[in-house]
């Protein structure tokens, strides 16, 4: 089996990994789930009426959604006094707070199965360090 | 993006070490050879 073959079948397996962590074990909603629960704390201490947070479920994103009736002010705060979207966005982990849909959203499976790749190659790179072939210096 | 890394540190590790296991089975050497056939050619 060529070296080639065998990095393509080891990638596979990590990104097969990172799947499966996300969803079938469903790690990746129980993040979501966290993160939803701490955007709606924050929601709560502002104590804006009417103000409702849901994370991005199709895809699974580290987006809020914001839903209700927000003036500027109360979205965007002013100064050192944060609005809803800054406290929000001050939950670790929250990546962006839309008031409409809009744009692209990066999904979390698409983020894990990146750091997954990421972490293989690293792991290769280590692999590589520690048992490529040497030159032979010498001839004892 | 340090918060998600954290989340996933277990399935991150186990990537990692998957990446380890496919560079020793991919870069490793070659078991010893006779002597008249480690001839650099």
């Amino acid at each position: 089996m060529s070296r080639v073959v065998k990095i393509l079948i080891g990638l596979a397996l990590a990104l097969l990994a990172g799947w499966i962590s996300h969803g079938p074990l469903g790690r990746g909603a129980a993040y979501i789930d966290r993160l939803e629960a701490d955007a709606r704390t924050q929601v709560t201490r502002a104590e804006v009426p009417g103000v409702r947070v849901a994370m991005s479920r199709q895809p699974l994103a580290r987006v809020a959604l914001m839903s209700g009736t927000a003036n500027d002010f109360q979205r965007n705060g002013m100064g050192s006094l944060p609005g809803l979207d800054g406290r929000v966005l001050l939950v670790p982990g929250m990546s962006r707070v839309d008031w409409e849909r809009e744009g692209r959203l990066v999904p979390l499976l698409a983020e894990t199965l990146g750091l997954t790749g990421l972490a293989f190659l690293i792991g290769l790179g280590l692999g590589w360090l520690i048992f490529r072939r040497r030159k032979r210096e010498g001839f004892l | 993006m340090l918060n998600l890394i954290a989340y996933d540190l277990p399935i991150l590790g186990v990537a990692l070490l998957i990446g380890v296991v496919t560079a020793r089975l991919a870069f490793r050497r070659p078991p010893d050879r006779k002597a008249e056939d480690v001839s650099e050619t």
